[in-house]
């Protein structure tokens, strides 16, 4: 009993798991170590980090043959650790979170490889974005927004993360309906977006599932659509973009890949752990209150809907110019 | 209703096991804190799993514990070895380590211990009386406020130089260009990484911290190999104990000091800026300022310890008070707590503290109580950390080097952060070896980066420039930086030249316009006061002056 604990603190501590290279597990992947790594490569504590160590927590609690540690690598909005990842030997002791960020720092010319660098695994949690506006701002719908926006192109400032997945969603609005913004960096990411709505530094900006339940009561925040398929009933007044007319989508998708040239054995492991762990129910209602639903596809599907959503990006950012298309 | 949910919370709170919690965290706040390299950062970030399986009180009792542990702890190391556990102890060290150096570490680190008590808890107070009313400040801040506050803050440059002003100003410039390296702020493109992936997203700030601070120091203490040889204490150190009483009384006479830094610590953390690596310096050097003795600041003035524990501390209030009524979070720690509320479905609002006064109050309690906490598991804590004075400097320097190195590295998993560490090392030691002051060089490195981020955000939003001074806090911050920049001058020629006399009299009435623009009528009303007290000084002045002037006529 004591040897088989010592073991596994072991397992956990060498991370990398070469030390016991050999020790391999009963399972037909043949996976070279007791633990593997899954790279966030944003920093801990952030909304990927969060849902990940989730997933840590899921999946070792049931005891697998090889069991996942989250490393958070954070750093050049997601490419630190994707070109970490990107580097790591295919042998399944190396997984990679990530979203939308891979096909963005591609085209910004971050990083040289895009999605298909990897071998896709599964896609686990879809978070929709939510065009929000601050409180005084002058206009109260998606209408008004477009039609103020329409009058004063490239005028209304609007907050972003230059260059990331936030400033993507207006790229591709803007693309979409014609109209352009004023961009203003706030790299800190959600947080520091949503404190500029509230203050009034900024009119326009992505919100998250959080400030749009709360923030919107006193009035220091308004929500015009939210860009999934189907309302989200935990805010049931906001209406979906095709509802209003502009028909796109627009969500932060997490999933998980691994190095190109892993064998599919291993990626049908890693496929079937992961899609175990979002079957949990506390896992599924946890992820619900921050307005992530929690979807799964298997590798291939994942590879095909990664595909259409980077050729939708790159047309984007061809005909707007941006990144490595100026 | 505030006795109500008072006793609410405390029913969810005070149970065995959610106090046992509390305890370890303040615990491995306070050896995280202690310990160069480790931070609250990484004592939270582990902490996180376990609290997913709390309920939400537990889990925030427990992450208070280690925030206010984490706050308290860096003291330790910062006045016995002279190497800041935390960037939130920088400023202790200035006062802390001379004072222990010249045979009262017993003081110092009472002294230091009972100021974070003390900042701590005057911050609960405020943070129960008064908290969403000044969450509402943080709110008034836009990107022109910030660059101004930020302006004002490194002007501090100026008053942390020491002698050699040339040279301090230097070691600024040298930390403002230190921020500049990485990607910028405004096209994401990188900068001054000459072509390497390593320098994409800049040097991390914790690295290059560690470097100017702890590693340059272990290397001139350990130059010569008869230092190398010594230990930090003498031996007679075995028989230091904390001056519990004595210090407690030292930190309640000088009152005023303590108010004004747990004031100056409650408003940064406000901001959701910089938090307490900021508000220590600020504090610092706001009480050197108002000292009627400011050449005893540096060689083990009590007053210097007394200001930037108290700030540190005071800053958690501050922060904590933005988080719950804006879901707002000022610094890692908070985006954490943030995390874990929202896991439990409870989302901070500006109606939180209606919404949920359960929780609410179980934050407000479990602060108050972190800080007792403190105190009491500090003197435990203080009396094992007393050892490392009996340790050879060569041993003692390997094995801080060793924590700092791995404790740099934990944080975001990046080989290069070594390097970070080894290169501002050796930046460091070169610069202490030719008297450049280390300290503008962290502010400037902190500093820029803010700067940087909110001058293009004003800049992205309009060219136009006068919201610098036409906007209430930039104009007031704009006024403290220029009268900032003028009080070593003053200082020189105080009772000399006659237009020392007025220096403070024009200052108050210079402030009064930035307060008058305030919204409300306290700020405003406290304007007119000021305003008063200007134009009596300046009648006083005058007439003082009248006969001396036509004396020497």
């Amino acid at each position: 009993m004591k040897r088989i604990s010592v073991k596994s603190l072991l397992g956990a501590a060498t991370i990398t798991g070469s030390l016991l290279m050999g020790a391999t597990s009963a399972q037909a992947a043949e996976i070279p170590c007791k633990t593997a790594k899954l790279i966030v490569p944003w920093g801990a504590g952030g909304g990927t980090g969060v849902i990940f160590s989730i997933f840590e927590k899921t999946i070792n609690a049931t005891n697998p043959d090889v069991k996942i540690k989250v490393i958070a690598i954070p750093g050049q909005g997601g490419a630190k650790g994707a070109k970490e990842a990107h580097g790591a030997k295919p042998d399944g002791c190396t997984l990679l979170a990530l979203h939308q960020h891979i096909i963005v720092n591609y085209i910004n010319g971050v990083t040289d490889f895009n999605w298909d660098g990897f071998e896709t695994v599964s896609l686990l949690t879809d978070t929709p974005e939510i065009i929000g506006a601050s409180g005084k701002a002058p206009y109260n719908s998606l209408e008004g927004m477009l039609a103020a926006a329409k009058a004063k192109p490239g005028m209304i400032p609007t907050g972003v993360s230059m260059g990331a997945t936030s400033h993507f969603l207006w790229i591709l609005l803007g693309h979409k309906t014609g109209t352009d913004y004023k961009y203003v960096p706030f790299q800190g990411g959600t947080a520091g977006r949503i404190t500029g709505l509230l203050n009034g530094t900024i009119e326009l900006g992505g919100i998250n599932m959080a400030a749009a339940r709360t923030q919107r009561k006193d009035g220091g925040l308004k929500a015009f659509a939210i860009a999934s398929d189907k309302r989200d009933p935990l805010i049931p007044d906001v209406p979906t973009l095709k509802e209003l007319g502009v028909d796109k989508t627009y969500s932060l998708t997490r999933g998980v890949v691994v190095p190109k040239g892993t064998s599919p054995e291993i990626v049908e492991y890693w496929a079937s752990v992961f899609k175990g762990a979002t079957e949990n129910k506390d896992f599924q209602a946890q992820q619900a209150a921050k307005g992530t639903a929690v979807i799964y596809k298997g590798p291939k599907e994942y590879a095909t809907w990664f595909k259409d959503t980077s050729d939708n990006f790159l047309d984007a950012a061809k005909q707007v110019k941006v990144g490595r298309f100026q | 209703m505030i006795i109500e949910n008072v006793l609410a919370a405390s029913s969810e709170l005070f149970t065995i096991t959610t106090m046992m919690l509390m305890i370890a965290g303040v615990v491995a706040g306070l050896f995280a804190g202690a310990i160069p390299g480790f931070t609250m950062a990484m004592a939270v970030v582990l902490v996180l799993p376990f609290t997913f399986s709390m309920t939400p009180v537990q889990g925030l009792a427990t992450m208070i514990g280690v925030y206010v542990g984490g706050l308290s702890g860096g003291l330790m190391s910062g006045i016995l070895t002279g190497i800041p556990g935390t960037p939130s102890s920088i400023a202790t060290t200035f006062d802390g380590f001379p004072m222990a150096r010249s045979g009262r570490p017993g003081l110092a680190l009472g002294i230091g211990v009972w100021s974070s008590f003390f900042g701590g808890t005057l911050s609960a107070i405020i943070l129960i009386l008064a908290g969403p009313q000044l969450a509402r400040i943080g709110l008034e801040f836009q990107p022109w406020d910030f660059f101004a506050l930020v302006v004002f803050a490194l002007t501090v440059t100026a008053s942390l130089a020491g002698d050699n002003m040339l040279k301090g100003l230097i070691a600024g410039l040298i930390g403002l260009l230190i921020a500049t390296v990485g990607t910028d702020v405004i096209f994401g493109y990188p900068r001054f990484n000459f072509g390497t992936d390593a320098l994409i997203q800049g040097f991390s700030f914790l690295p290059v911290l560690i470097g100017l601070f702890a590693f340059s120091r272990l290397l001139s203490d350990i130059r010569m190999p008869d230092a190398a040889n010594r230990k930090l204490g003498d031996e007679n150190t075995k028989a230091v104990a904390i001056e519990h009483r004595a210090a407690a009384i030292a930190v309640l006479k000088r009152w005023v000091n303590l108010v004004r830094s747990s004031m100056i610590g409650i408003f940064v953390g406000l901001l959701p800026a910089a938090g307490s690596t900021i508000s220590n310096i600020l504090a610092y050097d706001q009480a050197k300022k108002a000292s009627k003795t400011p050449e005893e600041f540096g060689k083990g003035s009590i007053d210097g310890v007394i200001a930037p524990e108290a700030a540190n501390n005071a800053t958690a209030g501050g922060t904590l008070i933005v988080m719950m009524a804006l879901g707002i979070p000022g610094d890692i720690i908070t985006v954490v707590m943030l995390g874990a509320l929202l896991i439990h479905d409870v989302i901070p609002s500006p109606s939180f503290i209606a919404d949920e006064p359960v929780i609410a109050y179980s934050i407000f309690i479990s602060f108050f109580l972190a800080n007792f906490m403190m105190l009491f598991l500090q003197s435990f804590t203080l009396k094992g950390f007393l050892m490392v004075t009996k340790v050879r400097m060569y041993m003692l320097a390997s094995i801080i080097l060793f924590y700092c190195a791995v404790g740099v590295f934990a944080l975001n998993n990046v080989a290069f952060d070594l390097w970070t560490l080894f290169i501002f090392g050796i930046l460091g030691y070169v610069m202490r070896a030719l008297n450049f002051p280390i300290v503008p060089i962290v502010l400037g490195a902190v500093l820029g980066q803010v700067a940087e981020q909110n001058l293009s955000q004003a800049l992205a939003i309009t060219t136009d420039l006068t919201p610098f001074f036409t906007r209430p806090w930039s104009l007031f911050f704009v006024i403290l930086a220029v009268f900032s920049c003028l009080y070593p001058l003053y200082q020189k020629h105080k009772g000399a030249k006659r237009w020392a006399d007025f220096y403070l009299p024009v200052f108050l009435a210079a402030i009064v316009p930035a307060l008058a623009l305030m919204d409300g009528w306290i700020r405003p009303t406290i304007g007119g006061v000021l305003l008063l007290t200007a134009l009596i000084l300046l009648v006083q002045r005058i007439r003082k002056n009248a006969p001396v002037h036509s004396a020497s006529r």
